[in-house]
């Protein structure tokens, strides 16, 4: 009898699993095919202990402790539950029970504190954990799923750094060891790792283990509909806007002057938005004249924002006024008052005050001492960014300001500004969260990334304030100091917010663009047979 | 007898070169595009550099006969203007290269033994040296000027020609007018003069003529190493490779620097077949 | 002729020896730029590019990294990437095929076709097939060619959508690649060859073979065309050997994963290990080519000798 209805029992329950498999094959079902990718910028290393960003690999195969909403609020993906302690300085973390590396070992608290200590370690010359370096002094395993981290002061982009670092495998990471992880990575993110080719490409599969996507962005949990991912690493962009448009491509950037072009093509959807990236002109404020802020400013109000975007980016990009871009949470749009705009007369009066004036009748400014004056601006080849250098030499011309254009290939270019023997750099930076201002203006990372080599006392205390402040509204408040400060002291000349151009073949299904510009290819999927 | 030899060499040269029609019309076209570059001021009204908003992106009409580019500037003046740059760079690296490889491949091809090993290795060294590597490092040693441009220029072109000068002398030097020549008791100057200097001259005009416009090209390659003429003062080079992503919407950003390149190249080939076959004594005027 | 051989071959190594000594100590000593800046990224503070430097081994003497460089080259190691930490030789081991393909493929193809059209337009010389053969080759040799490349691929590939973009799957992948660089090829040789047949059909031995009675092809074949060959081996070794390290432009068009693009992203990234195998990898290909050149001149010219 009690067989009997064991067996009964035994029958339901494989009865019911099997309905369940045939729900999740009914999903899955005509969906499918490989995702290729165009993106340059992608080809780094695997490892993320070498790699200096959180790019499309990476996000393809690590999971990450956070993630953000589409309101750009952070959310649990390998975190279920979490508290941050009173004094702000403890943060413990409730991990998901289901998440597995696609080694087979499960990613629980010990996992965790394996990536962070080794993150967090000086020696590992890790970019990507360089925050913690200092800050995190330890992680406390409460239980298999549980965990605590201490930091040495309270930090408000703790949430933003735990939402970029790639959790790895242990196991496979001390098996392997940092010379061969990059080249076989072991992480538990939708996809896992299939073929490498170096500066070609990086085929993932799809991870068919993977059922702990987020479901604040994601209907369902997981796996992703695709088959593989591939990701190919060309720079011609008409190159790749061929393959677009022959279809070898299903994603990828879409030239500025193409866009006319790809939007006309039925094959081919655009998304067009903002990137989180800012163009600048940097001055070395460490050396003379650019030590003086007045001077500094004077350039501020010969530059034509308006007409720079018009010319560098068919007005596609957005003028800048201030350090943050709209795109970056901590833009304060009221500070664009306040900020230098363009007012030629006005830097032609402040010019002349400062003691440039033309003496020899030529159109251009001789230095106060009457001698032959000239600005170097240092910029990176590509064409694109000579064109913005050109922009701004006959912007400052017109004033009188004699610009002399040095184009540098990239590496050098970046090696001169951590010598403090430059003048003005033309330079980008790209990031999420208003703590990179700390990065640029910090004066431990003279020769290193801050680049203006400017710092000053009050600056540093505000960047202190901004960066320990959690709650959000006295932070965005911290950081419009921030901002203000950096405004009125004019170490760069904030030029533009450049476009985001995302071309898609119309044969993709289901597919997002977050607002943060990562693509959401997990619900994403082609049609097959 | 000997002494007014030249002389009617060099008449019999040049009119055997003036009757050759297609060539003295080549001429005539280089002496426009040259005077026309020279006095680039007074052709056009349109200054190569400064920016024009309102007249950017125009394609060719009649105010602007080869468009305008990202900036508004008038292509035709800054095609005009960079000729300036270009053609020194093109006919200085190439003339500098030859100069200095045309002895060492003679010398390398005739004498041979350890000179040639001495020689053709280090050219060996030269070919197989990273440029690039070489360019970036120029630029930060010499930082950006004209000369330097053809300096590199040069010295890159120096294993070509020597290469290609000692591979003919090397055949010469055994062919059997030679041999006849040093049996009667000429010199190796003597020889090395008018026996193979003469032969090699021909494969050398197509050669160099072809490499001057791969020395204008060649120099926007290093403008984007930085070791060039510094934008925005404009350079043929430059002005195509700047131009190749807008092949497809702006077409004359590139077309017309390219175009003229062309031309310049073809009248040079034009020109030199000419002179080759004026300087060949078998070819009859 | 065989101990010429190995003298050449025994010569090559000190010259790639010095070649890659010369890249070693520039890239580190004279040549702005560093890997571990560029790793740093934009977080950079200046311990953490000293941490990294440390770990990649570039914080030691330069004489302590020159001879640990020399002993891994001595038994075949050309040590790991900087970027990727892979080993350089498997990069440059897939890589390599890929560059020694279109090499190959386009300088016989374009030698070949510039080869006939150089001895056309020499026979008719001065008639019109000649000039539009001029004004071909300078026109096709002029062309740049990341625009040849362009324009391939939009006829080819989006117009016509019988070719691929990019990739290096299958043949097809390699036509236009190919073509792009065939072309400049053909021209650069049908011009030299038609230059060094004029030289040679008017010197006195073509005269006097003709004058013999010998027939217009055979003295063509026989006697013109081996002279013709000097020059243009010449140029023909010299464009292999230039496009093994240099086919830079063609492959970064049609995204081909070949070694001059690798040489470049590797001297942007100052991945010292890798460009350093780059180096070594284009430095014995010319080596290997120059020497085939010059044993094809003794060939074809017996009268060249080697001693």
């Amino acid at each position: 009898m009690i067989k009997k209805t064991l067996l009964i029992v035994l029958m339901l329950v494989l009865v019911l699993a099997s309905g369940l498999a045939v729900a999740q094959d009914d999903m899955m079902e005509g969906k499918g095919g490989r995702l290729v990718v165009a993106d340059a910028n992608s080809n780094t290393s695997l490892d993320p202990f070498i790699s200096s960003w959180h790019s499309w690999p990476h996000y393809a195969i690590y999971p990450t402790l956070f993630s953000r909403a589409l309101d750009m609020s952070y959310i649990g993906f390998l975190a279920d539950a979490w508290e941050v302690s009173e004094d702000s300085k403890s943060l413990t973390i409730n991990l998901i029970e289901n998440a597995s590396f696609t080694d087979g070992t499960a990613i629980d608290a010990a996992a965790i504190k394996w990536n962070l200590d080794k993150y967090r370690d000086p020696e590992t010359g890790a970019s990507q954990g360089a925050d913690l370096i200092g800050l995190l002094e330890d992680v406390e395993i409460n239980s298999d799923y549980s965990f605590t981290m201490h930091l040495a002061s309270p930090y408000a982009p703790l949430f933003f750094v735990l939402s970029g670092l790639e959790i790895v495998s242990p196991t496979a990471y001390e098996a392997l060891g940092p010379d061969n992880f990059g080249t076989s990575p072991v992480g538990g993110g939708p996809f896992m790792f299939k073929e490498l080719v170096t500066d070609n490409y990086v085929l993932f599969e799809r991870n068919p283990d993977f059922n702990w996507a987020p479901p604040e962005l994601y209907d369902h949990p997981g796996p992703v509909f695709l088959d593989e991912l591939q990701i190919l690493f060309i720079g011609e962009e008409q190159t790749v806007l061929a393959a677009l448009e022959t279809g070898e491509v299903s994603l990828a950037g879409i030239p500025t002057q193409n866009l006319a072009d790809a939007q006309a093509n039925p094959d081919i959807d655009v998304d067009i938005a903002q990137l989180n990236q800012i163009r600048y002109v940097g001055f070395n404020t460490s050396k003379d004249p650019w030590t003086n802020p007045d001077l500094r400013r004077a350039f501020a109000y010969a530059t034509d924002r308006q007409e720079f975007v018009t010319l560098a980016w068919e007005d596609l990009a957005q003028p800048l006024y201030q350090p943050l871009p709209p795109t970056i949470w901590g833009h304060n749009p009221e500070l664009d008052a306040v900020a230098p705009s363009y007012d030629p007369d006005k830097a032609m009066a402040m010019l002349d005050e400062l003691g440039y004036v033309d003496t020899d009748g030529d159109g251009l400014r001789e230095d106060p001492e009457g001698n032959a004056w000239s600005v170097p601006l240092a910029t990176a080849s590509p064409d694109e960014w000579r064109r913005q250098a050109e922009v701004l030499e006959a912007q400052w011309r017109a004033v009188g300001i004699p610009l002399v254009i040095d184009v540098l290939e990239f590496s050098a270019l970046i090696d001169l500004t951590t010598t403090g023997e430059h003048d003005l750099f033309l330079l980008l930076y790209g990031y999420s969260d208003p703590s990179i201002l700390t990065y640029f203006f910090d004066p431990g990372r003279k020769g290193g990334s801050n680049r203006a080599w400017f710092s000053t006392d009050e600056l540093t205390d505000l960047l202190t304030a901004a960066d320990t402040q959690l709650d959000p509204v006295l932070r965005y408040e911290a950081v419009t100091e921030v901002s203000k400060y950096i405004i009125e002291a004019s170490p760069w000349v904030y030029l533009a917010v450049p476009p985001a151009l995302t071309g898609v073949r119309a044969e993709l299904m289901n597919w997002e663009i977050h607002p943060d510009l990562t693509f959401l290819y997990w619900n994403a999927y082609f049609e097959v047979e | 007898m000997n002494s007014d030899r030249p002389q009617g060499l060099y008449t019999l040269v040049i009119m055997k070169f003036v009757r050759n029609r297609v060539a003295l019309a080549g001429l005539a076209c280089l002496l426009i595009i040259l005077l026309a570059i020279i006095f680039a001021p007074q052709v056009t009204p349109y200054d190569p550099i400064q920016k024009d908003t309102p007249a950017r992106n125009q394609a060719p009409s009649l105010l602007h006969p080869f468009g305008t580019d990202k900036l508004g500037r008038d292509i035709m003046s800054r095609v005009l203007y960079g000729g300036r740059v270009s053609l020194q760079v093109g006919f200085l690296s190439i003339g500098l290269a030859v100069i200095i490889s045309a002895p060492l491949g003679l010398f390398a091809g005739f004498f041979g033994g350890f000179l040639d090993n001495v020689i053709m290795r280090v050219m060996d060294l030269i070919l197989a040296f990273p440029g690039l590597i070489l360019a970036i490092w120029l630029v930060s040693l010499l930082g950006a000027n004209m000369v330097n441009v053809i300096i590199a220029i040069a010295f890159f072109s120096l294993p070509t020609y020597a290469r290609l000068i000692r591979g003919i002398t090397l055949s010469i030097r055994e062919m059997e007018y030679v041999m006849a020549a040093r049996s009667m008791g000429a010199g190796s100057a003597r020889i090395m003069f008018y026996h193979i200097l003469p032969g090699v001259l021909g494969p050398m005009i197509v050669v160099t003529t072809l490499g001057v416009s791969g020395a204008i090209v060649a120099g926007a390659s290093l403008s984007f190493l930085g070791l060039g003429v510094r934008p925005p003062t404009p350079e043929w080079g430059a002005m195509l490779a700047d131009g190749r992503n807008y092949l497809r919407t702006q077409w004359w950003i590139a077309v017309f620097p390219g175009m003229t390149i062309t031309l310049v190249v073809l009248i040079l080939n034009i020109i030199g077949d000419a002179l080759r076959d004026a300087l060949d004594p078998n070819v009859r005027a | 002729m065989s101990k010429y051989i190995l003298r050449r071959v025994l010569i090559a190594f000190p010259l790639i020896l010095a070649v890659t000594t010369v890249v070693f100590f520039m890239l580190r000593i004279a040549v702005p730029g560093d890997p571990a800046k560029l790793m740093a990224g934009d977080r950079a503070t200046p311990e953490l590019i000293e941490q990294i430097r440390k770990n990649l081994g570039l914080d030691r003497p330069l004489a302590e990294q020159y001879l640990i460089f020399l002993r891994n080259f001595a038994q075949g190691d050309l040590g790991r990437s900087v970027k990727f930490r892979e080993p350089v030789l498997g990069v440059i081991a897939k890589a390599f095929p890929f560059t020694a393909a279109i090499t190959f493929l386009s300088v016989s193809v374009g030698s070949a076709i510039g080869l006939l059209i150089g001895i056309i337009t020499a026979v008719y010389q001065r008639t019109w097939i000649d000039n539009l053969g001029i004004v071909t080759a300078v026109f096709f040799y002029s062309i740049p060619t990341f625009w040849l490349g362009l324009m391939l691929i939009l006829i080819f590939a989006v117009g016509l959508r019988i070719l691929p973009v990019q990739g290096a799957g299958s043949w097809r992948h390699f036509v236009l690649p190919v073509a792009t660089l065939a072309v400049g090829q053909s021209a650069l040789i049908a011009r030299l060859t038609r230059s060094s047949m004029i030289e040679v059909l008017s010197t006195d031995y073509v005269r006097t073979a003709r004058a013999k009675g010998l027939a217009h092809r055979r003295v063509l074949i026989g006697h013109a065309l081996k002279n013709t060959l000097i020059p243009v081996i010449t140029v023909v070794g010299l464009s292999v050997g230039g496009l093994l390290g240099g086919a830079v432009i063609t492959e970064s068009i049609f995204g081909l994963p070949g070694v001059g693009r690798l040489a470049i992203d590797s001297i942007s990234n100052r991945d010292y290990p890798m460009i350093q195998g780059t180096v070594i990898l284009v430095a014995a290909s010319f080596v290997f080519v120059n020497l085939i050149v010059d044993i094809i001149y003794a060939f074809v010219d017996p009268r060249i000798r080697y001693e």
